[in-house]
């Protein structure tokens, strides 16, 4: 009972309005890991004392301020959650999944999960399969085998609950005897229909719900695409039934190619309209229906994505992936050796992005550091992340 | 805000010059954002420790009180000064609630008052999310405790909800009775940082009196002799409902203004003689400990126990009622050192159901999502085991609610392994209390200063007002008449079958006696299960009498039986006797349509109702219609039966149906109607 006491804190810093996911935990990092200060005490401080201590900037006093302002009536929410045997990990805590942080780092790992289930399921090896809400008949019936093979095999099957391919891998794993879990595209109080559909499984351990959002929150189709990175971040190896050229499953496919992941693609049958096919050019690992990899297709997997690799803990973002370099990396390298402004850092690696968008991405980088002055200069950040990653 | 500063306020908004120092040592925790947990006696003044502060902190107040009746009374007074409070509770209509939290939502409210079971509420929930709430505080705080006798499972949720508050948030926990042991538990449960501020619990103007009876009839004899010389109202608490109803017909047996209370009436019953009580329009009320803590009546100038309570706090607490306008008050309890110790002794051993009843309910709940009804349907408890049960589970983290529209068990996939362990040492601890209760009885000195002491409130002086101090004795005296009074009285006292409702034709029926509180009960058994044959015929005289009283001169068309479970005429050839010494027809038509189980297997009325639901019919239906119908049974327990047979001959045309029974049997599970 002891250890929910500290929920009422997390849930308002987790949540706070306008913040950015690697905002929030570099916050979190700050307060619970260099500062080991516990939340209380944190919420306990003032103004004028978070200022001094961690140089927020206005906005973001305000928005603690108003985050502090609500803390009863989260209180009221915990209170709920804790009831309703919902349970909170948080980013600190040693049931947070490891692979999430992993795959996503502190850029894109969600600080909060709520949960209802086994929570050993987080623990253990998980597949995801993705594919899209209207799936045809094959690349259900591809679905349906993968799921039931990795139950074979003792896998856990991440999928987000859309009709289509996430539905289809959920049943099967279910009727498989194997173990899932639903990465929900709303906040996990607004699930009570779906707990009781999948009572038995949840309550043999087969089955765990997680949601990342505020446990409040209806379905929403920004929701909906964020939550996909959270099925990618859960799982080992990603196998993809069916995408089109754009859209959750594509953005979701080539992050994974763009961070290194092995993605599984099932090789489209003559004629299929979709773009299994441009997935496998740009380095996907094509494979069977029974999800045997195929090794003579066209399209050698990898080499796009190859010269890229390195040990930094950021990855760029999406928007800023482009034709096979990685500018965020190189941009970070370079910035090892000293101080640039930005106009130097893009004649000196050839970037064709405009200024405004490296700017961005300077200031946005938590590995950057802005250097004051006219004009501004940019470095590398010398504070290491915490051991939180 | 100094104390100078809040005393300004104070004589403005409240009309007092100064606070206790006790008070204001409160009210400063308070206001600095800190957390107390508040232990004085009745009548001290707690309430002002959180209603001046909920004037002077932005927001509102919510007091969490069992006590519908303390909200009332206190959103009253605040009015009056001009302090914008108000209550929310299920005796108010909807919308009356609704525009309540409506107000509460916009901060047009100081104070507000609410019951514990509120926190069930998920519409209650959602609104408290939109509300600025400035403090927290809990009435009543000892039913936090499982040690604390008066544990209330809803309580739970309050406790948490104050763990989850952030630290610097005031909260305030009041009780009037707490042991050290209770004490540490509420701080253990509600955060180590719960300050804790102990007052004085001596009440000064009860005078505490021990009667040694050597039988249960002299328990019937003192109330003769001094309960006319008593002043008046007051209460006197028995351990059963049916004492309720025996000993307040014995006082109208005598002509005394008397009223039975117990959970076993109807909310529309218990909320009149509540309130009639209130008035003044009885003298006294015999009930069982469900009369008191919804009644706030600061004139009660005795309470008397016909049968010991469990332990001290619940005996300080339940005399504590008393005399709250510090006028004298007496506390009187009936000592029957022969009986009185078996049932408290039951009451600690049934307080916890046998294990393989734990078992059944995680087998069944592991199955299926289930709401209580279902779960006494599915494992066939009694509705009060379930409950208990329940809470329990839900407790230990093996069961989690899951609010809808009605409350579902969610059993949880990484549930702990029972522990009875606990249950153990909750046996112990009440075996324990019994004993220091038993222990008051042949206490020789101050018998104030002895609960004092075991609440851990050490009394420098004696009460002097006690029996032992004070050298006074009310010993029982049995006069002449005496006996021959209560043989009267239960000769002619019978059992009223309270099966009235509005929804069928059905009357209060009447039984010729308890089961098991005369012969009655073992004679029956000896017909029904040692083949000892028919019915005797005192029993149909005995019955008959009860009919006479019951009903008088009211006219039946038609005798009707119960059709037994299993073969024998029993019944049907004790309604033949009863047909033909009152001169009705009697009827064999009332047929079942497929066999039930004897009712006696199903634990639950909810169960016993499922059993009988539509397996009674009448041969020739077109007969009842305009009929006025006298059914005869002979045992009467849940009532569950005679309820649906009296459904059932209202839908076909029966325009009154009157139980009558030869016994009607103590226990029943009636709570489900």
């Amino acid at each position: 009972m002891n250890g929910f006491t500290d929920y009422t804190y997390w849930i308002a810093v987790a949540h706070l309005p306008g913040w950015h996911t690697e905002r929030i935990n570099r916050f979190i990092v700050q307060v619970v890991h260099e500062k080991q200060m516990a939340w209380s005490e944190f919420f306990g401080l003032d103004k004028q004392a978070w200022r001094k201590i961690f140089a927020f900037s206005d906005n973001e006093l305000a928005d603690i301020e108003s985050a502090k302002n609500d803390l009863p009536r989260l209180a009221f929410i915990a209170e709920q959650l804790q009831n309703e045997g919902f349970h909170i990990i948080t980013l600190n805590s040693p049931g947070y999944p490891a692979v999430l942080k992993e795959n996503l780092k502190m850029k894109g790992s969600p600080p909060l999960l709520y949960i209802k289930g086994r929570k050993g399921l987080l623990q253990e090896d998980a597949i995801a399969i993705v594919g899209s809400r209207s799936a045809g008949k094959v690349a259900l019936d591809f679905t349906d085998r993968v799921a039931r093979r990795s139950s074979e095999e003792s896998k856990v099957v991440v999928s987000g609950f859309a009709k289509g391919v996430d539905r289809q891998a959920l049943d099967s794993a279910i009727a498989a005897r194997g173990k899932s879990i639903i990465v929900l595209p709303q906040g996990i109080l607004t699930f009570q229909s779906g707990f009781k559909k999948y009572y038995k499984p949840i309550v043999n351990g087969d089955l765990l719900v997680l949601s990342t959002f505020f446990p409040k929150a209806g379905w929403d189709v920004g929701l909906a695409m964020a939550r996909n990175a959270y099925i990618y971040g859960l799982a080992r190896e990603i196998y993809v039934a069916e995408t089109d050229s754009k859209g959750g499953t594509w953005e979701g496919a080539m992050d994974g190619l763009r961070r290194h992941r092995t993605v599984y693609v099932r090789i489209p049958e003559p004629g299929e309209k979709n773009a299994n096919q441009k997935l496998i050019d740009l380095g996907a690992v094509p494979i069977d229906m029974d999800g045997n990899i195929i090794r003579d297709v066209a399209g050698s997997s990898g080499e796009l994505f190859e010269q890229a690799q390195s040990q930094e803990a950021d990855e760029p973002d999406a928007m800023y992936g482009n034709s096979g370099r990685d500018y965020g990396k190189e941009i970070i390298e370079f910035l090892k050796e000293g101080i640039y402004t930005s106009k130097e850092i893009r004649l000196a690696l050839n970037i064709d992005w405009d200024s405004r968008k490296l700017t961005a991405f300077l200031r946005k980088n938590p590995n950057v550091k802005t250097v004051p002055g006219k004009p501004v200069k940019f470095t590398r950040n010398e504070i290491v992340e915490g051991e939180l990653f | 805000m100094t104390r100078h500063q809040a005393e300004i306020h104070l004589k403005k908004l409240f009309g007092f010059d100064h606070f206790f120092d006790l008070q204001w040592q409160v009210i400063e925790h308070v206001l600095a954002g800190r957390r107390v947990l508040l232990i004085e006696k009745t009548g001290f003044g707690k309430s002002l420790c959180y209603q001046f502060p909920a004037t002077q902190l932005p927001g509102v107040t919510i007091v969490f009180t069992p006590l519908i009746a303390l909200m009332r009374d206190q959103v009253r007074s605040m009015h009056e000064k001009g302090i914008r409070a108000a209550a929310i509770n299920s005796n108010q209509e909807r919308e009356e609630n609704d525009k309540i939290i409506t107000k509460a939502r916009q901060n047009e409210l100081d104070i507000l008052y609410i019951a514990p079971e509120r926190m069930e509420n998920a519409g209650w929930i959602s609104a408290a999310r939109e509300m600025k709430i400035a403090m927290v505080v809990i009435d009543e705080a000892h039913c936090i405790s499982m040690w604390g006798q008066s544990f209330r499972p809803n309580y739970r949720r309050i406790v948490n909800l104050v763990r989850l508050l952030p630290k610097n948030f005031p909260v305030l926990a009041t009780t009037a009775t707490a042991t050290p042991r209770v004490e540490a538990d509420i701080i253990e449960q509600a955060g180590t940082d719960l300050i804790p501020v102990r007052g004085q619990l001596l009440r000064p103007n009860i005078r505490l009196f021990v009667v040694h009876v050597n039988n249960e009839d002299e328990k019937f004899f003192w109330l003769a002799e001094y309960l006319p010389r008593l002043p008046k109202p007051g209460i006197i608490y028995t351990g059963t409902q049916a004492n309720t109803e025996i000993y307040s017909n014995w006082l109208q047996f005598l002509k005394l203004n008397s009223a039975a209370y117990s959970a076993r009436l109807d909310a529309d019953t218990r909320t009149r003689v509540e309130a009639d009580f209130m008035n003044n329009k009885y003298d006294s009320v015999v009930s069982t400990n469900a009369l008191g803590m919804g009644i706030d009546k600061p004139d009660i100038r005795f309470i008397i126990h016909t049968q010991i309570p469990q332990s001290p706090i619940n005996y300080y607490q339940e005399i504590g009622r008393a005399g709250r306008d510090g006028q004298e008050a007496f506390a009187i309890l009936l000592y029957n050192p022969r009986e009185d110790r078996e049932l408290p002794e039951s009451f600690i051993e049934g307080s916890k159901p046998s294990k393989d009843k734990y078992e059944k309910v995680i087998e069944v709940t592991r199955k299926e999502l289930l709401g209580r009804n279902q779960i006494i349907r599915a494992t066939n408890l009694k509705k009060t085991q379930a409950e208990v049960i329940l809470a329990d589970l839900t407790d230990q983290n093996i069961l989690n609610e899951q609010q809808g529209a009605g409350k579902k068990y969610f059993y949880n996939p990484d549930a702990p392994t029972l522990d009875l362990s606990l249950f153990d040492e909750l046996r112990e601890t009440q075996y324990r209390e019994l004993d220091q209760m038993l222990a008051y009885i042949s206490v020789t000195g101050c018998r104030m200063q002895y609960l004092c002491n075991y609440l851990g409130d050490t009394l420098p002086h004696e009460c002097g007002v006690c029996d032992n101090d004070s050298g006074k004795r009310v010993p029982v005296r049995t006069r002449e008449e005496y006996p021959q009074k209560l043989n009267e009285f239960r000769e002619t006292f019978f059992p009223v079958l309270d099966v009235e409702t509005s929804r069928s034709n059905i009357i209060n029926g009447v039984a010729a006696s308890w089961y098991g509180v005369s012969n009655v009960g073992a004679a029956l058994h000896r017909s029904k299960y040692e083949g000892g044959g028919n019915y005797a015929d005192w029993l149909l005289s005995l019955t008959l009498k009860a009919y006479r009283k019951q009903f008088g001169t009211s006219k039946f068309d038609l005798i009707l039986y119960v059709p037994p479970t299993v073969s024998g005429d029993l019944v049907k050839t004790f309604a033949e006797k009863v047909s033909s010494v009152l001169k009705i027809p009697v009827s064999h038509k009332l047929v079942k349509t497929s066999a039930t189980e004897p009712q006696k297997v199903f634990q639950s009325a909810i169960s016993k109702k499922d059993n009988v639901r539509g397996k009674f019919m009448y041969l020739d239906p077109e007969e009842i219609a305009g009929k006025s119908v006298l059914l005869v049974d002979d045992i009467f327990d849940s009532g569950c039966t005679i309820k649906e047979i009296g459904r059932y001959l209202t839908g076909i045309g029966a325009v009154r149906i009157a139980p009558l029974v030869i016994a009607r049997t103590v226990g029943g599970d009636l709570s489900v109607s």
